[in-house]
């Protein structure tokens, strides 16, 4: 092998510049770590997204090494109560870019930390719309927002022609911000919600209605179910077992999601074969958007040599930005809410079976613009 | 899969058949990414027969004398051999993983294969099929192509976004070339002057200029209706005079043709769904596409510039030659 050949590349004129990436998650993320044993659940191994991240360093190493940009990592996993202290050792440190692979509320603690701070962060894997509207000037979102997957479904339902949804929620507040959403998105795209029922997981005989699945969808009418349970623990059991025989989507069945291993067009295959190789797991949507927000810092970074967070910002959120996510489209974020234009997959966990942007689904800037909160109708709080 | 004697065998037999004898039959190959097969069809485009080969069959090439046409198969890690004469496959030279687009030495007597999960380029001896260098790329490595000379081989890497240029006697990367997103492959004008490489997500062309190794011109597309982000360039096609390119246009479901002089398009035409490789007849009246997600191709009148045609050939159509 002429590994040393790559150093010919340098023969380019070297900008000398450093950049250096931070990664910030939890020791033990509860949205990864389900310690489900007594459930019988068949938990996916562990994800450390900060293998993603190395992986996207490497994937560009032969363009940075090119321009004479220097990439380092500095990956953090700490306890939930550490969080703020140790993102703003890491800025103190130097670390201009910090890329969050943590729980909503987590994200919006560091966010108002490090506020005022010279560091351009992304939120990778928080789905919470709150977050967008919070408006954080100094924050990107790379993982799809909770509306980018709802629009998604509502998309799908309305090419299927199942018009007529039946909500079935749990109690904790991201449940209830998913079907917040879908609600949203349902009524964008003229969806009837016949019903929105809370569910709950304890099999107390006098609250039938509310933890029988048969009876939880016993209206007369509806096409779909849409179950909003981000644990999961009682989604698993509603396919198959509603009172009329429909398809269940949400949480369980048909999922939405930034990336599935199966997804096989447009070079997805190569990003998912590499990461295989790489961490001898499957790979996670989790990871193809701490992947993605990676690559675009140092895409971006490459633009802008000299690179200061504010300016890296500008120029993600803007048309120069045409970042290559194996998803078929040029990606970039949005300027108003900071999140990332993408496709929206609809999957199951064998296939994946339509990808949004559904044809047919029209904007007047891109396509892209009908997954999430539009700029029209967006507004910070 | 029949995999029958050795190549030497196989070169024996295109030789006994007369190395000078390319038939010029016409025929229309098209490997079936997702079929593990190479459909061929006749000039009046009835089925001839479709030829089984190693899984995922891509990128294929014929030799000069056009007696024998080599198959990457990306699934396989092989380069399968077809004999144009009896279409059968005779021979498969293995490669790294999956190997996707190849070029051949001058001479014939190399082969040059992007192995795109592993990130490199091989140059593999075709008399003894064994790799004698392993040059790295960066990642997703695709596009393959001679200069006209010989001296340089253009790799594109899709994940690097650059064209790196490896110097063949050195076999080194002695130059990158920064340019659109996601470069996927080249055409080189016939008078080896300018390397065109179509930029898949940015919606682009860079022309380089082969003698400086930069670069010369961007062109970018935009079909009536459609925005750039619809328009996705894959494959491409010269004429034998130089004055014109075909580029196909991916999801825009158009190929576009190109003046190769001036760089103005001359026409966009409408095709099947995600075009993705484009062949010329001889007499350079008719240009075929094959159609990634339509399973089809389109025939294209080149003298009114207006397709004439669809028909089925079977799962992603993924590259297209025409024997005369």
């Amino acid at each position: 092998m002429r590994w040393a050949l790559i150093l010919l590349a340098l023969a380019t004129p070297a900008l000398g510049d450093d950049l250096k990436i931070g990664h910030l998650s939890l020791a033990e993320d509860p949205r990864y770590v389900q310690d489900w044993g007594y459930a019988r659940l068949i938990t996916p191994p562990p994800v450390v997204t900060a293998d993603a991240a190395r992986m996207a360093i490497t994937d560009l190493q032969f363009t940075t090494d090119a321009v004479g940009l220097t990439v380092t990592l500095d990956a953090q996993a700490v306890a939930e109560t550490d969080v703020v202290t140790t993102a703003q050792k890491m800025v103190a440190d130097g670390t201009a870019y910090l890329v969050l692979d943590l729980p909503g509320a987590a994200v919006a603690a560091v966010a108002v930390a490090l506020k005022d701070q010279p560091v351009l962060m992304v939120n990778a894997t928080a789905p919470e719309d709150s977050l967008r509207s919070a408006c954080h000037a100094n924050m990107v979102h790379s993982g799809p927002s909770r509306r980018q997957e709802t629009d998604a479904f509502a998309q799908y339902l309305r090419a299927m022609g199942w018009d007529n949804v039946l909500i079935l929620q749990g109690d904790s507040p991201e449940d209830s911000d998913f079907a917040d959403a879908f609600t949203a998105s349902a009524e964008r795209l003229r969806l009837t919600v016949v019903d929105r029922k809370p569910f709950t997981l304890a099999a107390d005989p006098g609250n039938r209605e509310g933890n029988n699945v048969r009876l939880l969808t016993a209206e007369r009418n509806y096409d779909v179910v849409f179950v909003a349970d981000t644990r999961g623990e009682f989604a698993r059991y509603v396919p198959y077992a509603t009172q009329l025989p429909r398809p269940v989507i949400g949480s369980v069945g048909l999922t939405s999601q930034a990336w599935h291993w199966a997804l096989e067009r447009d070079g997805a295959t190569q990003v998912s074969s590499r990461f295989d190789k790489l961490t001898g797991r499957k790979i996670q949507p989790a990871d193809w958007n701490v992947w993605i927000a990676v690559k675009s810092l140092i895409t971006a970074a490459m633009k802008t040599p000299g690179a200061d967070p504010a300016k890296l910002r500008d120029y993600v959120t803007s048309h120069r930005l045409k970042l290559d996510g194996s998803k078929g489209v040029t990606l970039n974020y949005r300027p108003w809410d900071g999140q990332l234009r993408q496709p929206i997959l609809l999957a199951t966990t064998e296939a994946v079976i339509a990808i949004a942007p559904i044809q047919g689904f029209t904007h007047q800037t891109t396509t892209l613009d009908t997954l999430g909160a539009d700029e029209a109708e967006f507004v910070c709080n | 899969m029949r995999i029958i004697p050795t190549l030497c065998l196989a070169a024996a037999l295109a030789w006994a058949g007369g190395a000078a004898l390319a038939k010029d039959t016409g025929l229309i190959f098209v490997s079936l990414e997702r079929g593990n097969e190479v459909v061929v069809l006749n000039p009046d485009l009835s089925v001839n027969t479709r030829i089984e080969t190693s899984r995922r069959p891509r990128d294929m090439q014929f030799n000069k004398d056009r007696t024998l046409l080599y198959v990457a198969c990306g699934d396989d890690d092989a380069i399968d051999v077809i004999d144009v004469a009896t279409l059968e496959v005779i021979d498969s030279i293995p490669t790294g993983p999956s190997p996707e687009v190849f070029a051949f030495s001058p001479d014939e007597s190399q082969i040059f294969v992007s192995n795109e999960e592993d990130s490199t380029m091989e140059i593999i001896d075709v008399a003894t099929k064994t790799v004698v260098e392993r040059i790295a790329t960066g990642a997703e490595p695709e596009g393959v192509i001679n200069s006209v000379d010989g001296q340089y081989i253009f790799v594109t890497s899709e994940v690097a976004d650059m064209v790196h240029v490896v110097d063949r006697a050195k076999a080194a990367v002695i130059k990158n070339i920064i340019v659109g997103t996601r470069p996927r492959r080249f055409v080189v004008t016939p008078d080896g002057a300018d390397l065109w490489v179509s930029d898949e997500l940015s919606s682009e062309v860079h022309v380089i200029d082969v003698a400086t190794l930069e670069i010369k011109t961007v062109l970018s597309f935009v079909p009536p209706g459609f925005r750039p982000e619809d328009v996705t360039p894959v494959g491409m096609a010269v004429t034998r005079d130089g004055s014109k390119v075909i580029v196909t246009l991916g999801r825009a479901n158009h190929v576009a043709i190109v003046d190769a002089r001036t760089f103005d398009v001359l026409q966009y035409v409408l095709v099947g769904s995600r075009a993705w490789d484009v062949a010329l007849t001889a007499d350079e009246k008719t240009a075929y596409v094959a159609n990634g997600l339509s399973d089809d191709i389109t025939v294209v009148d080149m003298v009114s510039m207006v397709p004439v045609q669809s028909l089925p050939v079977g799962r992603t159509p993924h590259s297209i030659r025409v024997d005369d």
